[in-house]
This record gives structure tokens, sequence and C-alpha cells, in this order.
């Protein structure tokens, strides 16, 4: 069984406002807004590493790839 | 009065516990950006928002090898994604409005023409029909008896879609 250890983290006040309010907004834990978040800027990186484009559209057609977030 | 924190840094209540892989996550991006912690976390926080909006506005996300045909691209700002851009349609130059706006005139007027030939050619067949049908009917008692009733029938009906229509629009028109 994996281990979960746990880290301590602090932010500024900012930061934990905009967490919480994003939580409250997706109705779960600041954990899991870091752990979207975090997810979405290496989806970003890796893509535009690989010298692609990623963004938003209103027709997907247009899209190579759509990317549905699981959560 | 709570004390101030620390430039980046929050008071104790601020703080957050974090899983080992997300913990070891932000660190490579710390890592890779030459960045703080805070100040990536806030970059995902904005990053999050953005992700929001855009989705509550219906729009597909993912990726696409032309950024022209994204209506609103990610970038990165530096070492983190932090920015939005938007891609708007150049504006039209005056020449390039000016043959839009003939094209668009003779396409209309092909079809206003289109229309116009449709109309009169149907008037002109249900005149000729008519009249043929009226003469052989009222004005031609020596054509066979069978040809004056199926010129009637087809005077009914022309007189009653007539009749129909007028009446059609009238009331459409009310």
């Amino acid at each position: 069984m994996v281990e979960k250890a746990r880290l301590s983290l602090q932010v500024s006040a900012e930061v934990e406002r905009a967490l919480a309010d994003l939580a409250r907004e997706e109705g779960t834990t600041k954990t899991e807004i870091v752990r979207r978040g975090l997810r979405l800027m290496e989806l970003v990186r890796s893509v535009h590493a690989e010298g692609r484009h990623i963004g938003f559209v209103k027709d997907r057609s247009k899209l190579d790839t759509e990317i549905v977030p699981l959560w | 009065m709570p004390e101030p924190a620390s430039p980046g840094l929050a008071a104790p209540e601020s703080a957050s516990d974090l899983p080992p892989d997300l913990a070891a996550l932000l660190a490579g991006l710390a890592r890779a950006s030459d960045m703080g912690a805070d100040d990536i976390l806030s970059s995902v926080t904005t990053l999050m928002r953005r992700y929001r909006a855009q989705r509550a506005l219906g729009t597909h996300f993912g990726v696409a090898a032309d950024p022209s045909r994204l209506d609103t691209e990610l970038v990165q700002t530096g070492s983190l994604v932090t920015d939005l851009v938007r891609r708007l349609k150049p504006d039209e130059h005056d020449e390039e409005r000016g043959a839009r706006l003939r094209a668009e005139q003779r396409t209309a007027l092909l079809a206003d023409v289109k229309g116009v030939v449709l109309f009169v050619a149907l008037l002109v067949g249900v005149i000729t029909v008519t009249g043929i049908c009226g003469w052989l009917a009222l004005f031609s008692p020596d054509s066979p008896l069978e040809t004056q009733h199926w010129a009637q029938t087809m005077l009914a009906a022309v007189v009653s879609g007539a009749v129909s229509f007028l009446v059609g629009r009238k009331v459409a028109g009310k």
C-alpha cells in the first residue's frame, strides 16, 4: 500500500482565499483545486513543448484533439 | 488585528496540507520556472478561474496544430501558463469590404431574379391553364362533353386554389 504522507505548505492569504473560493464554487477541497490546477498547467506546458497550441473553441470540429477533464 | 504575513507567506492558519504527489509536481514546476510555490499556486488559481470562465461560455477545450483555429488560446508567459489570448479577426480593409459587399449584392440580386422568374413562370402557367380551361368549359360548346367536364374540374381547382391563397394571405397578414 502506498504511504500517504502529507506535506504542509504555507501560502499567502490571497492564494488561500482564491483556493478556498474555487473549492467552494467547485464543491471540492482546496487540495483538489491545487491538483486540478497543477495538472492543467502541466498539460498546457507539455502541449507547448510539442509545438502545438491549446485553448478553447466554440466549434469543436476545429480541434485536433478535444480534452475532457474527468472532474 | 492579525500579524501581517511575511512577504509571500501567510499566517499559519493559511497553511494547506499537500499530498506528496502534488508537492512533487509543485516542486518540479518551481524548479522549472524558478519561482516560489506561492507564485505558482497564484498562477494556478488564475488559470483555473480563466478555465472555468471559458467553460461556462460553453466552449470546448483542446489542442490544435494551427493556432488560428482556436478562438481563445492558453499561452505561456515565461515559464508559467498564465494568459489567455483571444484571437480576433484582422480588420477588414476597404478593398476587401467593397469586394465582399459587391459579392453579397450579386448574390442577393441573383436570388431576387430567380424568385421573380419562378413567380412569372408559375403565373403564366396558371393563367394559360385557366384561359384554356375557361374557354373549353364556357365558350366551346362543340368540344366533347368529357373535355368540358375535365376543363370545368381544372377551372374549379384553379379558382379554389386562388381563393385559398388569397384568404391565406389575408389571414396571415392579420
